[in-house]
């Protein structure tokens, strides 16, 4: 394991077992010798088809699912002995947020919601009134702390169910496409929120399928088939004439159009941000 | 099928501290074999119309009448056995439609439809194999798992495959896409407007997504605060009226919100593209403008 890895995958496998009708469970594999590392304070983002074994591989980070193979070492402990000895341990080191926010949020009031992981870890009350304020001010959901989450847009849940994972202080949060579900603007919120986790220092793992998400961060993992089909970084990654079920950012796409044309626009130029700046220079 | 929406007003929990108005007179049309699109932000009061149209919900006023291509009319807002036959012609793909699969297996849960409009078990399996085949599953692979033990974008294509296979005449979609992977959301999106065209279907997509809007929509309905603010072309919404849709917190397809970021940045476009060729060579004329602009100061320079 490289000397700042917060997670790393030994040759994991991992295989569900299915109930056929009637007939005895047969193994799905879902993982098929994934091996890879993730560096402390990095931002990387994990793209694929549907069904190619994402969410499968975030599970195993906090180890909601163990590897049938291999293993998973987080901050230098196995997924496998951390799980038996301090599941919650390892939960708040690594926070999960999930694609439905209706389904995260269990409380009647955003701030009990917020409260309810770091009470679960047995945290001092006046630590978990600090974080739990700190963890809505970061969100910018401060001011609807009293509310019920009934009465919040979707992307306004997904704030709090992010402010219920950063008030563990986790290390490093996985996001398994935190805004499928939502309309623009919320998107737009949810991704400010994970660039400013980035700026300060926590790593972050964005799963999406939103090619120009996948665009901000470090480095793209590409899942198939339950195996890693690339690993790079974004300009790498998208540079690549046949991209399978992946598709091209819009900011990739128009720079290509541009080149042809006849402008010179710097290769790696992948988000709308870099090709304006460039186009009005 | 032909929709017409009167006056439709719909209050939720009258008289309670948290009464809300989702829908205050709302007048639209679909038209038979038309692709409308629904677009405004979250709570705006759409999924409540489409809810509306597919006859699920009962407006507290106001009216939706269904016209089939034999021209009979029927309110469908209204109880009644009439009413209740033209529902039945009438698919609806719920928003995050996975949470309703119950079946033991996919198959089954696609056979449900067929199953209750009477079919024999022979022909629910043929409408459910052709379905699951449109939504890009294969029913050899995926037939006898349980729809529970899927990815979420496989939920969702099962989901889609079940409303396909009633073969309705005006197919209603909430945010048919959310959580597919670019492939499947083209494939969606495709497969939807081929199936408008062979089987003549009226469609209603209610969308986040501008640019399928865009490539897709005959007409937009844009809707704020439960009221209709706008309707009429992907042009005439985004490209007319673009400042307007912005006003009210929404977004304009990636073409146009890019060369509104060029604009914000300096640079001389005229914003109302559409599509992305058309974003495209916008761009370049303007990168050939200002370049022609550097060069003949450039010129002056030398020659003063
Ligand atoms: N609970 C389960 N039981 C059995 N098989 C499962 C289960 N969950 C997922 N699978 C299977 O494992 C594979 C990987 O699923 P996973 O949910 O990891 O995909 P994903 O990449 O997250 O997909 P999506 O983009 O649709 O969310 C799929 O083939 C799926 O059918
Ligand atoms: N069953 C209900 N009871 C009470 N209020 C409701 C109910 N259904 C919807 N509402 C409210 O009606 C308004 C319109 O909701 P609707 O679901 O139609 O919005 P939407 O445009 O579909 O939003 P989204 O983009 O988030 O799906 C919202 O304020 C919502 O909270
Ligand atoms: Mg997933
Ligand atoms: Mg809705």
């Amino acid at each position: 394991m490289a000397e700042d890895a917060i997670i790393s995958f030994k040759n994991v496998s991992f295989s569900y077992l299915q109930e056929e009708d009637g007939s005895a469970p047969v193994e799905k594999l879902a993982l098929d010798d994934v091996s890879f590392d993730i560096q402390r304070g990095s931002f990387v983002a994990i793209v694929g088809s549907n069904g190619s074994g994402k969410s499968t591989l975030a599970k195993h980070m906090n180890a909601l699912l163990l590897p049938t193979s291999g293993s998973v070492i987080v901050e230098g402990i196995d997924t496998i002995t951390a799980s038996d000895e301090a599941p919650w341990e390892l939960r708040k080191k690594i926070g999960m947020v999930f694609q439905n926010p209706d389904n995260q949020l269990v409380s009647s009031i955003v701030e009990d919601d917020v409260a309810f992981g770091p009470e679960n870890i047995g945290m001092p009350p006046e630590e978990i009134r600090k974080r739990v304020d700190e963890s809505l001010k970061m969100v910018d959901m401060y001011e609807h702390r009293r509310k019920g989450p009934h009465l919040l847009s979707g992307g306004q849940k997904q704030r709090v169910a992010i402010a219920g994972v950063i008030a563990m202080d986790p290390d490093c949060v996985v996001f398994d496409e935190p805004t499928a579900m939502l309309d623009p603007r919320g998107r737009r919120e949810i991704m400010a929120i994970i660039r400013k986790l980035h700026d300060q220092g926590d790593t972050v793992i964005l799963i999406t399928h939103f090619m120009e998400e996948a665009a901000e961060a470090d480095r793209i993992i590409v899942m198939d088939q339950g195996k890693i089909a690339a690993d790079a970084a974004p300009a790498e990654i998208f540079s690549k004439e046949d991209l399978g079920v992946l598709n091209v950012p819009f900011a990739v796409k128009l720079s290509a159009a541009l080149r042809k044309a006849g402008f010179d626009i710097p290769a790696g130029t992948v988000t709308e941000e870099k090709l304006a700046e460039f186009l009005c220079r | 099928m032909q929709i017409k929406v009167e006056n439709l007003s719909k209050t939720f929990s009258p008289g309670m501290p948290y009464e809300t108005r989702a829908l205050s007179d709302i007048n639209c049309e679909i038209g038979s074999g038309e692709f409308v699109a629904i677009i405004g932000h979250t709570g705006s009061g759409k999924t409540t119309l489409v809810q509306h149209i597919a006859g699920l919900v009962q407006p507290d006023s106001g009216r939706v009448t269904a016209t089939l291509d034999d021209g009979t009319e029927t309110v469908i807002s209204e109880k009644g056995k009439a009413a209740f036959a033209v529902r039945r012609r009438v698919g609806i793909v719920f928003q995050y439609p996975e949470y309703q699969l119950f079946e033991e297996t996919v198959l089954k849960d696609v056979c449900f439809g067929p199953k209750n409009q009477g079919l024999d078990q022979e022909a629910q399996e043929a409408r459910a194999k052709e379905a699951l085949r449109l939504v890009g599953l294969d029913p050899d692979v995926v037939g006898e798992s349980s729809p529970f033990e899927l990815s979420g974008g496989q939920k969702r294509r099962v989901a889609i495959a079940g409303v396909l296979a009633v073969e309705p005449e005006l197919l209603i979609l909430d945010e048919p896409t959310a959580g597919l992977d670019p492939k499947g959301h083209d494939d969606i999106l495709d497969m939807i407007d081929r199936v408008k065209e062979d089987k003549s279907l009226s469609i209603v997509l209610v969308s986040h997504n501008m640019d399928d809007v865009a490539a897709y929509a005959d007409k937009v309905i844009v809707m704020n605060a439960g009221t209709v603010v706008m309707e009429g072309t992907p042009e005439y919404v985004y490209c007319e009226r673009g400042s307007e849709l912005k006003d009210i917190g929404l977004d304009l397809p990636a073409g146009p919100a890019f060369l509104e970021r060029l604009r914000e940045g300096g640079l001389d476009v005229d914003i109302r593209k559409l599509g992305f060729e058309e974003t495209a060579g916008e761009i370049v004329r303007a990168l050939k403008a200002k370049r022609g602009k550097k060069t003949e100061k450039n010129a002056e320079q030398q020659n003063s």
